[in-house]
C-alpha cells in the first residue's frame, strides 16, 4: 500500500542525521591536522621538503601556518571558525600539487566525472542485482541459484580495482574494443552534442561495468534471501489457491521483498564511491580518484581535505534523497514511529 | 590425568565446537576448507621461503620458469617467496581486524540494545556517520596524515584504520539481533529472579546470538582483507613490508598488467581474492545457519517426546 | 490479611498508525483485585481481555499508567534498582509456553542454580536445586541436572520452570495460562503441583487463563475480566453455578464439558 502522506518526522530524523554527519566530518577535517605531533604546519612542510627534494620555498610553510591559525596563536575556537568561515565562502585553500591552482577549481573539474559513474553505476546494479536475486530466490536450490550465488560472492570479494585492471587488459589493452582511458574523446569539444555523449558513455563503459560487477552481489544475495520467506509464505500459499497466476504471485512477492533491500542502498553508495575512487587511476579517469593518488603521492593535504570533504557531501546528499524516496515508498518507515 | 585433563579437553571441545557449526552447511564448509589451505599456505610461509621475500637478488621481469616458480620482479625479488612470505601478514591483518571489529560491534551493538533511548540515539547516530562516510575516504584522510609517523609501527596502524573504518555494519546487526533476544520469555525470567544486566548480557545473549559474531567476524575479516589492499594501494601503508597488498601496489604501480609481466600481478590477486572469497563464504554460510528461513541443510536434532 | 492488593490500576498502551497520528488503548482500566495469603486465586478472560498485562504489572515487567499496587503496606508500582529486585524475590512468574521461558543453552541445573547464587542462598546449593527439584516432582533430580530442555518434555519443562521461580522463596507465583501449550493429559498434574504447592509451602498462587474448567478445579475465587475491566468477581463456586453478568455466562457456556452437545437455536 503505497501512500502519499509526507513522513514530515522521518525526513526531520533523516536531515538531523545528515547535519550531524556533516558537522563530525568538517571538525574531523579540522582536528585531525592538529592531532599530529608538534606543529603541524611544520611537521607538513618537513614532510613536502622530503617529498620534493627541496623544492618547495619557505614562504610556504607561513602560507601553511596561516592556514592553521597557528602563527596567530588564536585559541582553538576562533580557529575553527575562521576554517568554518573560509568553507562557506568556497575556500579550500591552494593545491600544492597542482600549485597555485585552487582546491575548489579542481574538484568542480573532477567530482561531475566521478558522480557520474557512481550514480550509473548504483542505479543498473541495483536493477540487474534485485531481478538476478529474484530469478535465484525463486529458483532456490537449484543449479542455476547455485551459479548465481556463487558468483555474486565471488564478484563481492573481488577487490575492483584489480577487477579494474583484469577487465582493462583483456579489453583495452589487447582486445582494443574499448578506449585505454580518459573522460571522453580529446578530439571531441565538450557540450550537450550527440559524438560527445557517445564517447562518454563508450568510455565509461569499464569504469561502470567494474563497480556493477562488484557491488551487484550485495543486491543478489539481499534480494534472493528476502524473497525467499516471501515465497514461503502463508500469503503466497494462500494467493496460489485462490487461482492467481504464477507470474503475479512472483511479482507480489518480488514486490514485498523489494522493499526491505532497498535499506541497502546507503551501503552501497559508500561502497561504490569507495570503488570508483580506487579504480579511476587505473582508468586514468578524470574524477577525484585520479586527483587523490596524486595528493597523496605530493602530500597535498589541502586537497586531500578538500576531497574528504566534498566526496562526503555528495554521499550525503545521495543517501539524503534515497532515504526520503523510501520514507514515500516504505509503509513500514512511516510506523517507525518512536 | 583425573580431572585437570578432563577440563582441558573439556575446553578443547569448546574452543572446535564452533568450527563443528560451521561443517553444517555446504557453503561455510567449502569456505572453511578453502581458509584452511591459505592458513596452511601461510604457515609454511613462516618457515620456508625459498629466497628471501624482499631481496633484490636476481634479473628484473624474468618470466616463471624452474627455478623462479612465479618469475620475478621488476626489481628482481622473487615472485613465489614474496606469495608465500606475504601470506601471513595478509592473515593476520584478516584475522585482527575480524577479532577486534567484532569486538567493537558486539560491545556497541549490545549495549545499545539494553540501553535507555537517549543513549541508544546518540550510539545511532556515530553508527550512522561511520556507515555513511566512504571508508577509503577515512583511510586516505588518517593514512595520509600519520603517514610519517606510523612507519616504525608495522601493520598497527593499518589495522587500527581497518577497524575505526570496518566496525559500524556488525554494530547495527548486533543491535537489533539483541533486541529481538532481549524480548524473548528466558530473558525476561532472568530479569525476574534478579540477574544483573551484565550477566544477562555475558551468561545468555552472547551464547544466543553467537552465530551472527561469528558470521561477522567472517564479514570483518574480509573486510579486513579489503581494506589492506586499499590501504597498500593508495599508498599510505608501509610498503617495504611484504604482503599481497603490498605486492598489487608495486605491481600496479610499475604498470605490470599493461606491459604483460602477469605473473607479477595476477598471483597476489588472485589469492587475495580466493581468500575474500573463503570468508564471504563462511559468512554466508553462517547467516544460513543463524537464519532458519534460509536454512537448507536440515541441523541434527534430538527427537524428544512428550 | 491481603497480601497484594491492586487498586484502581489503568495501564494504557500507544499503537502508532503513522509517524503523525497514534491513538492509546487501554489494556486496564480501573481494575481493583485483592490476593489474600494462602490463596489460588484465579484470573478469567478470553484473549484480548487484558489478563497478561495483568500478570506482567504484578512481576513489574510493565508500569501501571496509573493506579497502585500494593505489597504488604507499601505500594510497589515505582520501585525501581535494589527495591524492585527485593520485591521481586518475593513475587514470580510462571510463563506460558515452556518452550520460551527456559535458555536453549543452559541446563536444568544452571536454570535453578542462578537464582539461588543471585540471591546469597545460604545453604548447601546442590542439596537446595535436589530439594527444589523434588518439590516440583521431578523424581529423582540427578535424572534432570544435567539435561538441556530440548531433551526433556513441555510438562517437564513447565515443572523446571517452577522450580526456577521458586528458587527465589516467593510469597507469590503468579501463572500466566501456565498449561495451555501443553498435552490435556499432562494439564492436570501441573494444576495438582499447583495445589500441593500452595498447601505445602503456603505460598499465594495467582492463576490466570482463558478456560473456565481449569479455574474450577482448583481456586479458590476468582475474578473475571472483560475488556480491561473486572466485570463480576467473589468465590469460584458461587461464580460459576450463578453468574450475574452476561459475559460470564457466555465464558461458561464457551467452556469445554465432555457430556454437553452443542444446539443450534
Amino acid at each position: 500500500m503505497i501512500t502519499t502522506a509526507i513522513p514530515v518526522k522521518y525526513i526531520f530524523k533523516r536531515l538531523i542525521i545528515f547535519v550531524s554527519v556533516f558537522f563530525g566530518a568538517l571538525t574531523l577535517n579540522f582536528v585531525l591536522p592538529r592531532l599530529m605531533p608538534g606543529n603541524p604546519a611544520e611537521v607538513i612542510y618537513q614532510d613536502l621538503i622530503k617529498a620534493s627534494g627541496g623544492t618547495i620555498n619557505t614562504a610556504y610553510l607561513h602560507q601553511l601556518e596561516a592556514e592553521y591559525g597557528i602563527s596567530t596563536g588564536k585559541p582553538i575556537y576562533v580557529q575553527y571558525l575562521i576554517y568554518l568561515n573560509d568553507l562557506f565562502h568556497g575556500n579550500l585553500g591552494v593545491s600544492i600539487s597542482f600549485y597555485p591552482e585552487p582546491v575548489s577549481a579542481i574538484l568542480i573539474q573532477a567530482l561531475p566525472w566521478t558522480l557520474f559513474l557512481v550514480i550509473s553505476a548504483v542505479t543498473i546494479s541495483f536493477f540487474i542485482g534485485n531481478r538476478l536475486g529474484r530469478y535465484a530466490g525463486i529458483n532456490r536450490n537449484t543449479g542455476k541459484d547455485l551459479a548465481i550465488d556463487l558468483f555474486s560472492m565471488f564478484m563481492a570479494a573481488f577487490p575492483a580495482f584489480v577487477l579494474a585492471f583484469i577487465l582493462l587488459d583483456i579489453f583495452s589493452v589487447y582486445g582494443k574494443v574499448f578506449p585505454i582511458g580518459g573522460a571522453y574523446s580529446s578530439s571531441i569539444t565538450m557540450g550537450f552534442n550527440l559524438p560527445f555523449i557517445f564517447s562518454t558513455a563508450y568510455h565509461a563503459v569499464l569504469p561502470v561495468a567494474t563497480i556493477i560487477l562488484t557491488s551487484l552481489g550485495g543486491w543478489v544475495l539481499g534480494m534472493r534471501n528476502n524473497i525467499i520467506p516471501n515465497v514461503n509464505s502463508d500469503y503466497i500459499s494462500f494467493s496460489r489457491n485462490l487461482g492467481m497466476k504464477d507470474y503475479q504471485i512472483k511479482s507480489i512477492a518480488y514486490r514485498n521483498a523489494l522493499l526491505p533491500n532497498l535499506t541497502g542502498f546507503s551501503m552501497s553508495i559508500g561502497l561504490s564511491v569507495s570503488g570508483v575512487i580506487i579504480e579511476e587511476s587505473i582508468f586514468s579517469y578524470p574524477g577525484v580518484g585520479m586527483y587523490m593518488i596524486t595528493a597523496i603521492n605530493n602530500l597535498d593535504y589541502p586537497l586531500l581535505q578538500g576531497i574528504f570533504l566534498m566526496v562526503i557531501i555528495a554521499v550525503l546528499v545521495g543517501n539524503l534523497i534515497v532515504d526520503i524516496l523510501l520514507g514515500f515508498l516504505d509503509p513500514r518507515i512511516k510506523q517507525e514511529g518512536e | 590425568m583425573g580431572l585437570k585433563g578432563s577440563k582441558s579437553i573439556g575446553i578443547l571441545l569448546k574452543i572446535f565446537k564452533p568450527i563443528g557449526m560451521l561443517l553444517q552447511n555446504n557453503k561455510s564448509k567449502a569456505g572453511f576448507m578453502l581458509l584452511l589451505s591459505i592458513v596452511v599456505f601461510a604457515i609454511v610461509g613462516i618457515f620456508y621461503t625459498p629466497f628471501p621475500p624482499n631481496a633484490y637478488l636476481f634479473k628484473n621481469s624474468l618470466p616463471p620458469s624452474y627455478s623462479h616458480l612465479l618469475g620475478t620482479t621488476g626489481y628482481g625479488q622473487d615472485v613465489f617467496s614474496q606469495l608465500i612470505g606475504g601470506a601471513a601478514p595478509t592473515l593476520m591483518i584478516g584475522f585482527s581486524v575480524g577479532i577486534l571489529g567484532t569486538l567493537i560491534s558486539v560491545f556497541v551493538g549490545v549495549l545499545s540494545g539494553f540501553a535507555s533511548k537517549a543513549v541508544n540515539e546518540v550510539i545511532n547516530a556515530i553508527v550512522n556517520v561511520f556507515l555513511v562516510i566512504p571508508g577509503v575516504l577515512l583511510i586516505m584522510l588518517f593514512g595520509a596524515y600519520f603517514l610519517g609517523i606510523h612507519q616504525n609501527l608495522g601493520y598497527f596502524p593499518t589495522i587500527l584504520i581497518l577497524v575505526v573504518t570496518g566496525w559500524a555494519f556488525g554494530a547495527r546487526t548486533f543491535r537489533s539481533v539483541t533486541l529481538s533476544v532481549a524480548k524473548r520469555d528466558y530473558i525476561l525470567s532472568s530479569i525476574l529472579i534478579g540477574e544483573k544486566r551484565l550477566s544477562i548480557i555475558f551468561r545468555q545473549i552472547i551464547k544466543s546470538i553467537m552465530p551472527v559474531i561469528v558470521s561477522n567476524f567472517f564479514f570483518t575479516a574480509m573486510y579486513g582483507t579489503m581494506g589492506l589492499t586499499f590501504v597498500e594501494y593508495l599508498g599510505v601503508g608501509n610498503l617495504q613490508q611484504v604482503n599481497w597488498g603490498t605486492m598489487l601496489y608495486w605491481a600496479i604501480n610499475n604498470e605490470a598488467y599493461l606491459v604483460g609481466e602477469w605473473w607479477w600481478i595476477l598471483p597476489p590477486a588472485i589469492l587475495i581474492s580466493v581468500l575474500m572469497f573463503a570468508f564471504i563464504l563462511l559468512n554466508f554460510g553462517m547467516d544460513e545457519i543463524a537464519n532458519p528461513a534460509l536454512r537448507v541443510f536440515k541441523v541434527k536434532k534430538e527427537k524428544v517426546k512428550s | 490479611m491481603s497480601l497484594l492488593k491492586i487498586e484502581n490500576l489503568t495501564k494504557e498502551f500507544t499503537v502508532r498508525k503513522s509517524v503523525t497520528k497514534g491513538h492509546t488503548i487501554k489494556a486496564l482500566d480501573n481494575v481493583n483485585i485483592e490476593l489474600k495469603e494462602r490463596e489460588l486465586l484465579g484470573i478469567v478472560g478470553a484473549s484480548g481481555s487484558g489478563k497478561s498485562t495483568m500478570a506482567r504489572l504484578m512481576v513489574l515487567l510493565y508500569r501501571p499508567t496509573s493506579g497502585k499496587i500494593i505489597f504488604g503496606e507499601n505500594d510497589v508500582s515505582k520501585y525501581k534498582r535494589s527495591k524492585l529486585k527485593n520485591y521481586r524475590r518475593n513475587i514470580q512468574m510462571v510463563f506460558q509456553d515452556p518452550y520460551a521461558s527456559l535458555d536453549p543453552f543452559h541446563n536444568v541445573e544452571w536454570h535453578i542454580k542462578r537464582p539461588l547464587i543471585v540471591n546469597h542462598y545460604k545453604g548447601n546449593i546442590n542439596d537446595r536445586i535436589a530439594e527444589l527439584l523434588t518439590q516440583v516432582k521431578l523424581d529423582p533430580p540427578s535424572q534432570f541436572l544435567t539435561k538441556f530442555p530440548h531433551q526433556i518434555s513441555g510438562g517437564q519443562r513447565q515443572r523446571v520452570y517452577m522450580a526456577r521461580a521458586l528458587a527465589t522463596e516467593p510469597k507469590i507465583l503468579v501463572a500466566d495460562e501456565p498449561v495451555s501449550m501443553l498435552d490435556v493429559s499432562l494439564r492436570i498434574e501441573i494444576l495438582e503441583l499447583l495445589l500441593s504447592l500452595r498447601d505445602s509451602l503456603g505460598i499465594s498462587i495467582v492463576y490466570i487463563t482463558h478456560d473456565l474448567s481449569t479455574v474450577s478445579m482448583i481456586t479458590d475465587r476468582i475474578y473475571v475480566l472483560n475488556k480491561g475491566q473486572v466485570v463480576e468477581s467473589g468465590n469460584t463456586k458461587d461464580v460459576i453455578e450463578n453468574p450475574v453478568d452476561e459475559y460470564t455466562r457466555r465464558l461458561i457456556n464457551a467452556a469445554p464439558d465432555p457430556f454437553k452437545k452443542i444446539e443450534v437455536e
